[in-house]
């Protein structure tokens, strides 16, 4: 066994399964193990590229990986196929009565959404984020800011009018 | 580093507003991989293997080898078109018209004894996989099969590609700069089988299929291996 070796089985077994969550939270599940193993030939080759933390830039070469595999693969023409057929896992409903939570988060744009994501299922702080973004963290803070305020905005529009249109995007995930 | 698991307390630049913090937790509690189980160990450890028995090749470079093969067969085809003009004593042709930095790549009739190299872009050779790095004794006989055949100065080394002032042409036409390619990641290791550095000046042969002869047949500028390359292309 060559140091190598050892310091990057020291790597996978710190960042597995982490990152196999990052992607079970972000596509399904074939997709996710495919990406998993991109992810680990990425931190094999560079491993002198790998920075301490580790996780932070893995998550960054995880969510690039990810954007890769999807696009190879048709994302969304697959998404389309399995929202159709399988309602999306969603949390215990007791956890979000209402549906709002979800409901905002799935109606914010993207970035927005996916800076909420980092922060609160990943457990990452701005700083971290910044790495798994590859920009810098008052930019960061600066946004997180305003995708917290926004999907506050949305609930509380939301709850306010809960008509048809506010619940769009969740009546879609919860069929 | 900072926790996996949302929804802790302990972590250090936790915004202050509490608000902040319940709209933190509230949101953990979406998480969809919450009830995601560990992944099997067995399963794990296979992954990490099968991961440790890839070519440890840089990854800005993963897609390479398509590249490369195809520069080889740019190469190759310059190099075999030079072959047939100097057995068949034609006229010069151009290589290619891919349009790539290799595309100049021809060889001409009068190349094996042109002391000035046409100002054409850089020739490419690409240092060969370790597998394939075998040894033959380093002979001028063998050594006269190189297609390409040059003494230069290595002007830079960056991302991989070693560049190479040629000043002077045993064999082929490569131009007037010559590349030594190779993935990033392996490119230390196999350079050292060279040793080329910047600044210094060299003896580098190429074969007909655009890789770089190693194993004694390309080196420092110095009197022995200058006495083979002579040996193998007589003036």
């Amino acid at each position: 066994m060559t140091t190598r070796e050892e310091r990057f089985e020291a790597l996978a077994r710190e960042v597995i399964e982490p990152v196999r969550r990052f992607l079970a939270r972000r596509t399904d599940a074939d997709t996710a193990e495919e990406a998993l193993a991109d992810t680990l030939l990425v931190c094999w080759r560079r491993l002198d590229d790998v920075p301490d933390p580790p996780l932070p830039w893995v998550y960054g070469v995880a969510r690039l990986t990810l954007a890769n595999a999807e696009r190879a693969r048709g994302r969304r023409r697959r998404l389309e196929e399995r929202l159709a057929a399988e309602p999306v896992p969603m949390p215990d409903p007791d956890l979000d009565p209402d549906g709002a939570l979800a409901s905002a988060l799935a109606a914010l744009p993207d970035d927005q959404a996916d800076l909420l994501r980092l922060w609160a299922w990943e457990g990452l702080e701005p700083r971290d984020i910044a790495v798994v973004l590859g920009i810098g963290a008052n930019a960061v803070s600066q946004r997180l800011r305003r995708a917290q305020q926004r999907l506050r905005d949305l609930m509380a529009q939301a709850r306010h009018d809960p008509g048809p249109a506010g619940h769009e995007q969740g009546e879609r995930r919860r069929p | 580093m900072t926790d996996e698991h949302p929804g802790h307390s302990d972590r250090p630049d936790q915004p202050g507003d509490p608000e902040d913090g319940a709209l933190r937790d509230a949101l953990a509690r979406l998480d969809p991989a919450a009830a995601l189980t560990p992944a099997d160990p067995a399963r794990t450890a296979r992954l990490v293997e099968d991961t440790m028995a890839a070519p440890e090749t840089d990854p800005t470079h993963t897609r390479t080898p398509l590249l490369a093969a195809i520069v080889a067969v740019v190469v190759l085809l310059a190099a075999v078109a030079g072959f047939s003009a100097l057995r068949d004593d034609t006229p010069e042709e151009p290589a290619s018209a891919t349009g790539t930095a290799t595309a100049s790549a021809s060889t001409s009739a009068s190349a094996s004894a042109s002391a000035s190299p046409s100002p054409e872009a850089a020739t490419v050779l690409t240092l060969p996989e370790a597998a394939a790095a075998r040894c033959p004794a380093p002979t001028a006989e063998v050594l006269g099969n190189a297609a390409v055949a040059v003494a230069g100065t290595v002007e830079s080394i960056t991302d991989g590609v070693a560049t190479v002032a040629v000043d002077e042409v045993f064999t082929g036409d490569p131009g007037t700069t010559l590349e030594i390619q190779a993935p990033s990641a392996e490119f230390r290791a196999r350079l050292a089988a060279v040793d080329l550095r910047e600044g210094g000046r060299y003896l580098l042969a190429g074969t007909d299929d655009g890789r770089l002869l190693v194993c004694g047949f390309s080196g420092a500028y110095d009197a022995d291996l200058l006495a083979l390359y002579q040996q193998a292309f007589p003036r």
